[in-house]
């Protein structure tokens, strides 16, 4: 936490090179970073892919949840580790893997490539916390249903998702910040017109650095305390960063 | 469907309005759609079953596509497909850089991993023993760097380590005159890289502790043994599945970093993430990255095995010592 805040403190500076500490307040970098198109359109970029990402990885994984803790087949944990893989193995090593898939298919630089790369390792982070709101959920509610004529797909629809909507909505928002953080991926599939704001960072950060990215810098962490906002107030903090309860048993690598 | 019309009012239709033919079973239809209600009830029972599992189809189709494929991939390159030799193998263990990137890696990572531990047990003791609402508030402080870019966090330790930064203040202050500069060595990334991993180290351990009941204090005390002996002797070994599980989230991720040592390291801190990374964007060579791929796999695979073998599936899935299946 330390660090960030020496950002902010250095992003309020008036020279031009950063220095701490600052010389002169100025919220002028703040104003500078904003109307700038050299990093408004990189944050474009980075959030038009966060959000299709968080809708793919929303959809899909709500899905692997449900088969996790609500399927019968053999191989239940099994599949719900491939779910959680992206998190276990290196980032490094799924993104150059992403990245020999989609420059196989021609994809590297397309956002489309962008998004479903990306959509691998935020799933991980919606099953997780669909996982915990499922075990918390009363499986006499959906028995009720189908006591009454309801399908199993229409239980699925309008029974155990509503019940389990917190849920839901901390995995996308964990998806969106996923893709939005993501550097790598990003990294490896970057085109001349795909740059996201992190990979754009990435290059700006030299020795002497203007407090310009400590001003972009300090945007994101109020983005980020945004987000921590977010999650404590859906209440699924903790439990939801915690590992604690899996379905199906240990499901180890 | 199509328009079935009823068996009575046909034949009312065909002969006239004085005879009433009563349908019986055994009329060709009606087994017709005896059949049919047999075939959609097992559908219907089929479907109460899989339904669940059929959601999560797209999901397992999906991720075998987009995980274990991109980690074929990486193996068959590297492998030189489509022509399967081992080339890149030669190649890379006769080239001298290799060596030292997976030496730095390898001491690096241990480093970075034993600091991590030794940092975040004691945040995470704190954690455990706190009350609610502060335990929430030190979650989320130790979290809210979770939830920010890798690039933004290492940038800030950058701006730290730097020369002209608070560092090198902060030595002025105590007299210190010639500072070495933290940026651009080791040093600088086993301090960037551990503060990074924290979360992972932290929450592991706090699971932990948390199954650790508070009785067991009480117990230990009651039995004649000093707070510190029942810390050293019931709460540390009871949190070691925690620690275990800490260090070796934090070992595989230190292992495969690239943005931290990238932003805050120099040539004698070079790792193996940034190798591959440096491959595939400098010279677009898929062959070497995918093989010093290969060896970050296998360290990882490595690591997860020494782990299972040492402690068991109980680290793996810490904090369940049960068998389901």
């Amino acid at each position: 936490m330390g660090p960030m805040a020496v950002t902010i403190i250095i992003s309020l500076g008036r020279t031009p090179v950063a220095v701490f500490p600052p010389v002169g307040l100025t919220l002028a970098w703040y104003a500078s970073v904003a109307s700038n198109p050299t990093w408004t359109v990189p944050a474009l970029t980075s959030a038009i892919a966060a959000v299709l990402v968080m809708s793919l990885a929303t959809a899909v994984g709500v899905g692997a949840a449900l088969l996790s803790m609500r399927s019968p087949m053999r191989g239940r944990s099994l599949l719900f580790g491939l779910f959680l893989l992206p998190l276990i193995i290196p980032s490094m090593l799924i993104s150059l893997g992403l990245a020999l898939v989609m420059t196989s298919l021609r994809l590297s630089g397309t956002m489309q490539g962008l998004v479903v790369a990306q959509g691998v390792i935020a799933i991980p982070y919606v099953v997780l916390n669909v996982v915990v709101a499922l075990r918390n959920v009363d499986s006499n509610m959906e028995r009720a249903a189908q006591s009454l004529g309801a399908g199993p797909f229409k239980t699925l629809f309008w029974v155990t998702l509503p019940l389990i909507r917190r849920g839901i909505v901390a995995g996308a928002l964990f998806a969106f910040l996923a893709s939005w953080d993501d550097a790598i991926i990003a990294l490896f599939l970057n085109g001349p017109s795909l740059t996201t704001l992190p990979v754009f960072l990435l290059g700006q950060a030299t020795d002497n650095v203007s407090p310009a990215i400590a001003a972009v810098a300090g945007y994101l962490a109020v983005l980020s305390i945004f987000a921590c906002g977010l999650v404590l107030t859906l209440g699924m903090g903790l439990p939801a960063l915690s590992r604690r309860s899996e379905p199906g048993g240990t499901a180890g690598v | 469907m199509k328009e079935r019309i009823p068996p009575i009012a046909r034949s009312a239709a065909n002969e006239g309005p004085g005879t009433l033919e009563v349908p019986g079973p055994s009329t060709r239809l009606d087994s017709n759609v005896g059949l049919l209600v047999l075939l959609k009830g097992a559908t219907v029972r089929w479907l109460d079953r899989w339904a669940s599992t059929l959601v999560g189809a797209p999901a397992v189709v999906y991720m075998i596509l987009g995980c274990l494929l991109p980690l074929g991939l990486i193996v068959a390159f590297s492998l030189n497909a489509p022509h399967f030799n081992v080339a890149n193998y030669r190649d890379l263990t006769s080239s001298g850089l290799y060596l030292p990137l997976l030496w730095n890696t390898l001491w690096i990572s241990s480093v970075v991993t034993v600091v991590a531990v030794l940092l975040g047990y004691p945040y995470a003791y704190i954690m455990a023993r706190a009350r609610g609402k502060v335990a929430l508030v030190l979650g989320a402080a130790v979290a809210f760097p979770f939830l920010t870019s890798t690039v933004v966090r290492s940038f800030t330790w950058e701006l730290i380590l730097n020369p002209q930064g608070i560092v090198t203040d902060l030595f002025h202050l105590v007299g210190i005159s010639t500072v070495p500069t933290l940026l651009g060595t080791p040093a600088g990334v086993i301090i960037g890289l551990s503060q990074v991993e924290l979360p992972f180290v932290v929450f592991p351990i706090y699971a932990a502790l948390t199954a650790v009941h508070r009785d067991y204090d009480s117990a230990a005390s009651s039995l004649g043994a000093g707070p510190s002996k029942a810390f050293l002797f019931v709460t540390l070994p009871l949190s070691m599945t925690g620690v275990a599980a800490g260090a070796l989230l934090a070992f595989v991720y230190a292992l495969g970093a690239y943005i931290t040592p990238q932003l805050l390291g120099g040539p004698s801190s070079t790792m193996l993430g940034q190798g591959i990374a440096t491959e595939v964007q400098t010279s677009l060579s898929w062959g070497v990255a995918s093989t010093m791929g290969v060896v970050l796999l296998l360290a990882t695979a490595v690591t997860f095995l020494a782990a299972s073998l040492l402690g068991g599936r109980r680290v793996l899935g810490f904090g369940h010592s049960d068998s389901r299946p």
